[in-house]
């Protein structure tokens, strides 16, 4: 790792050097013991704070929509600031994702791509028990940025089979079971709001839960709200969810949503062939439709 | 105070002497850590954990409540229907947090009749602390793991015994009314507890608040920079067992409705956003500002207090690893 | 039924007496409110410059300045802003006579007219901030009243002729003899044949004295920022410039935690201010 972090090091002195970037988001060491935190490198003087270890966790894309804004008055010649993001697979399909949809401008990003080995993090993250890297990077099929501007070369994980063994499992119970657990699950939210905004997608500038001409939720936790406010997020992220788990590790209260996300990721997948972020070009599974998508939601919705 | 001792093993007497005064809540060991639950005579409370998840606040000032419900003969206040309740094995940190809340909640002018009929209802039994997190830091704030104020009656846990501490009159009264559960306390046993204050203090590191400092940092670029990344999502407020923020918020279902009260965090970029879609605190820097602050600054001002207990929740608890103690130091420099 | 003294969160019910449509854009409306119960009218006692938190059952509430006079007998009156994005305001626009609502207050403190008896009085208005200033006029001018106070001087200004508030009281106050008013418009047009001009800029051209004077000035915190400085120019202490704050509230009686401009809360501490408190707070708006 330590060859790698080096590497990193000089490849964003090099981007500073060159006057190619402005702002380069990347990690440094957390105030606790094993953990590593977001870090915004604006000179060189930031970067020997830079670093690379398997406490990474943090999902970086989550930091370009605000980044991007354009200002209410912008001054004479504004222009965007130019962003690095030091990105592991996840956050990489993330950065992809926000390009494509306008959140970000392609010439304003320059994505340095990490040979992610999996990351560990926090108690509160469910975590593989043996090794203790978290789920989402054990079940992980695209470690790497491939499609980044920069790739930084060295060991990563293998590509998991993407099986959603678990999904599938909890798909195989009775409806009222399923409803159970979601319910079970979800009763633990108090509508703290970290996972919508520890979420890259979620950048909506007034959140359908923060409406309120009309209003369709309350930011109450009674629980028609709590499962509302899920539901309406999940499937906001509906072919666009790249299961970076960044919901799941924000989450103090553990619950997991890694199995609704994944549940969503599936279906873009199998149902419309959409596994977003990858090169960026994909279209996004609700923003298009092909002649032979899957119509059995109405046709036969009893069939699995 | 009377001082009394129980045997660990005999700790279903207590429950069960706790059971007749009300409702018990006490500390349960789930996978995700402990939790406040009620409690039976059947469950096994945990005691040897730093502190549980959500604070203490919640049972006096839940995430929801209906505050009035109306309908076409005008606006009803909703009775709270507090029950007797007895909070057992809460940690000082969040006791204290209460004392400071009741300063919000009930002050000379406006009395919170919600909050205040929970708490006329409550008692608690306070459980010193033996071993702190590493991201503890009462003591630095004029707290302390075994701090006794607020509390009913103080506990604490020795090797095989607990010893039990009358703090107010309602607890001297607990403890005379059950004398037959507990036993005297040995002086070894004193001597316990004293050095399990004393080891607990040792562990936590020194944390200083210079308010002085903290008052002239006003540099807007300065406070951006510590919110920089900072999701502005409300882990830390709601984790928190002194912030107190809420929202009224009306619910309609034709010509009937309630009003409710939810918790809110100043750290929510919509918190401060008029109609006229003027936002005073637009920037975090500004929300990250107001929140130190306010805990730091104005509460000190207003109420000659920190509006912090040092449980280490916010720093414990927030996505971005921004830590209060860090924060202090970085705008206090 | 609650009465607003037992629970400080329970409004009083009112019934809509009268609506006054204000200005031209027809968003400006002033509302006579009466209360159901005589004991929540008796307990209603309030000085100009406070506030009161209105409520629209359903929609919710919102924070409004009592613009009537607290002499003024069987009615209170609030002169509200529909904002598109208002969900109180929009849901009160919609009102009609007879309809009920809900007042919680009177909230915060007031001016300090007490303590201003014997002084000359300048009061400045911007747009529909006038509402409390409106308030204390009513007040000040009332016969038992007006002996107390030296020379009252008042400039109201609005964006254009259309906006101004309180048309008819307006004239009214101009051909008075015991008062000087000056109305002005940011904009004129040719409906309008009076002054033109900002408020700082004609204040700075009338130039009031500030000889044993108070100003009370109330406008959006842009017209505070460019006319406190001509006022300290002219002589006023910033102890004797009194102005009204305004932020989102929730519950409006200090406990939400919403309102506050540093160490102060709007709600609870204010909304009327002396310049000279509210100076250093680095959030104060202007």
């Amino acid at each position: 790792m330590q060859t790698i972090e080096k590497k990193m090091r000089e490849t964003v002195k090099g981007l500073f050097k060159d006057n190619k970037i402005d702002i380069v988001i990347g990690f440094q060491n957390g105030s606790l013991p094993k953990t590593a935190r977001p870090y915004f490198v604006r000179s060189q003087e930031d970067i020997e704070n830079l670093v690379w270890n398997e406490y990474c966790t943090a999902n970086l894309a989550t930091f370009l929509p605000k980044l991007f804004e354009r200002p209410s008055r912008p001054k004479e010649g504004y222009k965007p600031p130019r962003i690095g993001v030091i990105v592991k697979g996840c956050d990489g399909r993330s950065v992809a994702g926000l390009i494509k949809e306008n959140q970000a401008p392609k010439d304003s990003v320059i994505t340095i791509a990490m040979p992610c080995s999996g990351m560990k993090s926090s108690a509160k993250n469910k975590k593989d028990k043996k090794t203790e890297v978290n789920r989402a990077c054990v079940e992980c099929a695209s470690p790497v940025h491939e499609a980044a501007d920069i790739i930084i070369s060295g060991e990563s994980r293998k590509p998991a089979k993407a099986s959603y063994a678990r999904i599938k499992a909890f798909e195989a119970k009775s409806p009222e079971q399923r409803w159970k657990a979601f319910v079970e699950e979800i009763s633990k939210c108090i509508r703290c709001n970290a996972c919508r905004q520890a979420c890259p997608n979620c950048y909506c500038k007034v959140c359908f839960t923060d409406q309120r001409k009309p209003s369709w939720v309350s930011p109450a936790a009674q629980l028609s709200d709590t499962i509302v406010f899920h539901l309406g997020r999940m499937f906001h992220q509906a072919g666009r969810c790249v299961e970076c788990d960044a919901c799941v590790n924000a989450c103090p209260m553990g619950i997991d949503l890694r199995l609704f996300t994944q549940k969503l990721a599936l279906d873009s997948r199998d149902l419309f062939g959409c596994v977003p972020g990858i090169s960026g070009d994909e279209v996004p599974a609700m923003q298009t439709f092909k002649q032979d998508d899957s119509e059995c939601f109405i046709t036969d919705p009893e069939e699995k | 105070m009377t001082q009394v001792a129980l045997n660990s093993t005999n700790m279903k007497k207590l429950i069960a002497a706790m059971l007749k005064e009300g409702v018990v809540r006490a500390p349960v060991e789930t996978e995700d850590g402990a939790i406040f639950a009620a409690i039976t005579e059947k469950s096994a409370i945990a005691f040897d954990y730093a502190n549980v998840k959500l604070p203490l606040k919640r049972e006096f000032f839940p995430q929801r409540e209906t505050v009035s419900r109306f309908g076409v003969d005008g606006m009803v206040e909703e009775k709270t229907g507090a029950k007797k309740t007895v909070l057992f094995a809460v940690r000082p940190c969040d006791v204290q947090s209460i004392l400071y809340l009741d300063k919000v909640f009930i002050d000379d002018k406006y009395q919170d009749p919600y909050y205040q009929s929970r708490r006329d209802k409550t008692f608690i039994i306070a459980l010193a602390c033996s071993s702190p997190a590493s991201t503890c830091f009462c003591e630095s704030l004029g707290q302390g793991p075994a701090r006794k104020s607020g509390s009913d009656v103080m506990a604490y846990k020795l090797s095989d015994s607990f010893v039990f501490e009358a703090v107010s009159e309602k607890g001297e009264a607990f403890i005379k009314k059950n004398k037959s559960i507990f036993r005297a306390v040995m002086p070894k046993e004193l001597q316990a507890v004293a050095k399990q204050e004393a080891d607990a203090i040792k562990k936590m590191p020194r944390f200083e608040v210079n308010i002085g400092a903290l008052r002239q940092k006003n540099d807007p670029a300065l406070w951006n920079s510590v919110a920089e990344t900072c999701l502005s999502c409300g882990a830390c407020t709601f984790l928190c067992p002194t912030c107190h923020c809420f929202d009224l918020f009306d619910e309609k279902h034709g010509d009937e409705g309630r009003r409710i009260r939810v918790h809110d965090a100043c750290m929510f970029e919509q918190f401060t956003k008029e109609a006229s879609g003027h936002n005073p605190r637009a920037q975090k820097g500004d929300r990250m500002r107001q929140r130190i602050m306010h805990k730091f600054s104005y509460a000190p001002e207003n109420f000659r207090l920190m509006f912090c207990v040092g449980c280490g929740r916010c720093i414990v608890n927030c996505p971005s690893n921004i830590d209060l103690r860090e924060t202090i130091a970085k705008v206090t420099a | 039924m609650s009465t607003i003294q037992s629970n400080p969160y329970i409004p009083a019910p009112v019934t809509v007496d009268k609506v006054f449509v204000e200005n031209d854009a027809k968003d400006l409306k002033t509302f006579r409110l009466a209360f159901r119960n005589k004991n929540d009218e008796a307990a209603f006692k309030y000085k100009s410059g406070q506030f009161a938190m209105l409520s629209v059952p359903g929609a919710g509430e919102s924070p409004v300045g009592i613009a009537s006079s607290p002499l003024d007998k069987g009615y209170i009156e609030f002169t509200v802003k529909r904002y598109p994005t208002g969900v109180v305001t929009t849901a009160m626009h919609d009102l009609s006579e007879g309809d009920t609502m809900g007042v919680r207050g009177p909230l915060g403190n007031s001016f300090p007219l007490d303590e201003l008896k014997g002084k000359n009085l300048v009061i400045i208005g911007g747009g529909f901030a006038f509402t409390t200033l409106r308030s204390t006029i009513r007040y000040l001018l009332t016969d038992a009243v007006r002996g107390d106070y030296g020379s009252i001087t008042i400039l109201y200004g609005a964006r254009s002729a259309g906006e101004l508030l309180y048309k008819s009281e307006l004239e009214q106050w101009q051909k008075r003899g015991d008062l000087t008013t000056y109305i002005t418009v940011d904009k004129g047009d040719d409906s309008w044949k009076g002054r033109v001009g900002l408020v700082p800029i004609v204040l700075k051209e009338v130039a009031p004295s500030a000889a044993n004077a108070h100003c009370l000035v109330c406008g959006p915190p842009i017209m505070l920022k460019f006319t406190i400085p001509p006022l300290l120019e002219l002589g006023f202490a910033p102890e004797a410039i009194l102005t009204s704050l305004e932020r989102k509230m929730s519950c409006g009686i200090g406990k939400c935690g919403r309102c506050n401009v540093g160490g102060i809360y709007v709600c609870k501490d204010g909304p009327v201010f002396a310049y000279s408190q509210i100076r250093d707070i680095p959030e104060n708006g202007f």
